[in-house]
């Protein structure tokens, strides 16, 4: 049980949203959604702990805001930069996140084909198209395993077949009790999802 | 310790693959050392006198031209939200990059400084303190510009101002490294300076992966 309770966020002297609350269950998925600048990024860059916040979050009871390293632990954070370096292979770039996160060493052909990435996995990152850095960053949901996924605008830049794996791997992980916030703008053909909009815009 | 050199190793990777950047870090070291003669005017006795301080001014000059991978690169193509939403200790992943990119600016300026010694005519008994005084200073220069690079990218400045707040810090160094070669060529011992090297690389090494840390952190927001 993951939860957030008057969850208060300001980014340079401007208040991005206040007073949030909301629950979210094992297996559960929030999508956020809001205009453009109604906080919906800071707000699970606040969730991940890369941007400061008021307010009371709560992991199974324990307090996540005085243990920030559990939170990081627990949660993946996939933002909207795909952090491909243009010099490394799809194949390098897994190698390096795995190093980076410090976790065993994953099976890489099966990594590779959850986003059909195994033709490209000797590509290097300058060589790819939006839609495949976008994949190649989704990756990391496969390489980690962390139970509470933060993901901006996941969709962004994907094919309809991209979509489907990336809502395949969305179902995958709920099904064995994961959870996921996602923000996003698009439709997205999710089961029994919770929805919270963001309030206001360019305030 | 394994996972800290498997980081290393991809740190040092990643470098190396800017073969074009780093060429250019090289020609540039080059040039400016090329063009010495041709400001200095050609007499030998001048330029040979002068050449420790030369050839430190281009070393200089390139490790600052250098910084822009440190971190700046990493913000902005997101890499740095890896880095700081990982369980990994962050001043962890932070000294493992600066250990990789002093090792290779100061594998290029060993490599450049024979070429480089001989243009200016220096006396090549100096290269030893020369190496030395690049061993213990470069990593000096690179841990100071990581934390300049840390707070332009905390406080989203352009990086020209990483010129700005490194230049004092850069002088001791400076002093320190050139004073070690020239009480080498005025044949006195150089330890003395040698060791206040040691010292500024003894008080920065510990301090400056923690301090990046920080900086790297209070910039989210």
């Amino acid at each position: 049980m993951f939860e957030v309770h008057n969850l208060s966020c300001r980014r340079g002297g401007r208040l991005v949203f206040r007073t949030l609350s909301f629950g979210l269950g094992a297996g559960g998925f929030l999508l956020v959604n809001g205009a453009n600048g109604s906080g919906k990024s800071s707000l699970l860059r606040a969730l991940a702990g890369l941007a400061p916040c008021d307010g009371v979050m709560s992991w199974h009871g324990t307090n996540v805001t005085q243990d920030w390293m559990a939170q990081r632990e627990r949660s993946l954070y996939i933002g909207h930069l795909d952090a491909v370096k243009t010099t490394l292979t799809v194949r390098e770039h897994l190698d390096y996140w795995q190093a980076l996160r410090g976790t065993a060493k994953p099976d890489q052909p099966s990594t590779l084909e959850a986003f059909a990435l195994t033709r490209l996995a000797d590509r290097a990152g300058r060589s790819l198209s939006a839609g495949q850095k976008r994949r190649l960053s989704l990756t990391r949901l496969v390489l980690h395993d962390a139970p509470l996924w933060l993901l901006d605008e996941p969709t962004t830049a994907l094919d309809r077949d991209g979509q489907a794996l990336l809502f395949d791997r969305i179902a995958n992980h709920r099904a064995k009790g994961g959870m996921v916030i996602a923000a996003s703008h698009d439709e997205m053909p999710i089961k029994d999802a919770q929805i919270l909009t963001m309030p206001g815009g360019a305030r | 310790m394994k996972s800290f050199f498997a980081l290393l190793h991809h740190e040092i990777k990643l470098h190396l693959r800017q073969a074009s950047d780093s060429a250019a870090l090289l020609l540039f070291f080059i040039i400016v050392i090329v063009l010495m003669p041709f400001a200095l005017g050609p007499e030998p006795e001048i330029l040979r006198r002068l050449a420790p301080g030369l050839i430190w001014l281009a070393a200089l000059l390139m490790s600052l031209l250098s910084l822009d991978r440190l971190f700046v690169q990493d913000a902005r193509d997101g890499t740095l939200d890896i880095w700081l939403t990982t369980p990994t200790p962050l001043p962890l992943l932070v000294l493992a990059k600066i250990l990789a990119h002093s090792v290779l600016i100061l594998s290029a300026l060993t490599l450049m400084m024979f070429p480089a010694a001989l243009v200016l005519g220096m006396d090549a008994a100096l290269l030893p303190v020369l190496l030395l005084s690049f061993v213990l200073g470069v990593p000096c220069l690179v841990f100071l510009g990581g934390m300049a690079g840390a707070i332009t990218v905390a406080l989203q400045r352009n990086p020209a101002l990483l010129t700005l707040l490194l230049i004092p810090f850069y002088i001791p160094v400076l002093i320190f490294a050139v004073s070690a070669c020239d009480a080498a060529a005025a044949q006195t011992s150089p330890a003395s300076n040698l060791l206040l090297l040691g010292a500024i690389l003894a008080l920065v090494a510990p301090s400056a992966p923690f301090v990046i840390a920080a900086a790297l952190r209070s910039g989210q927001g």
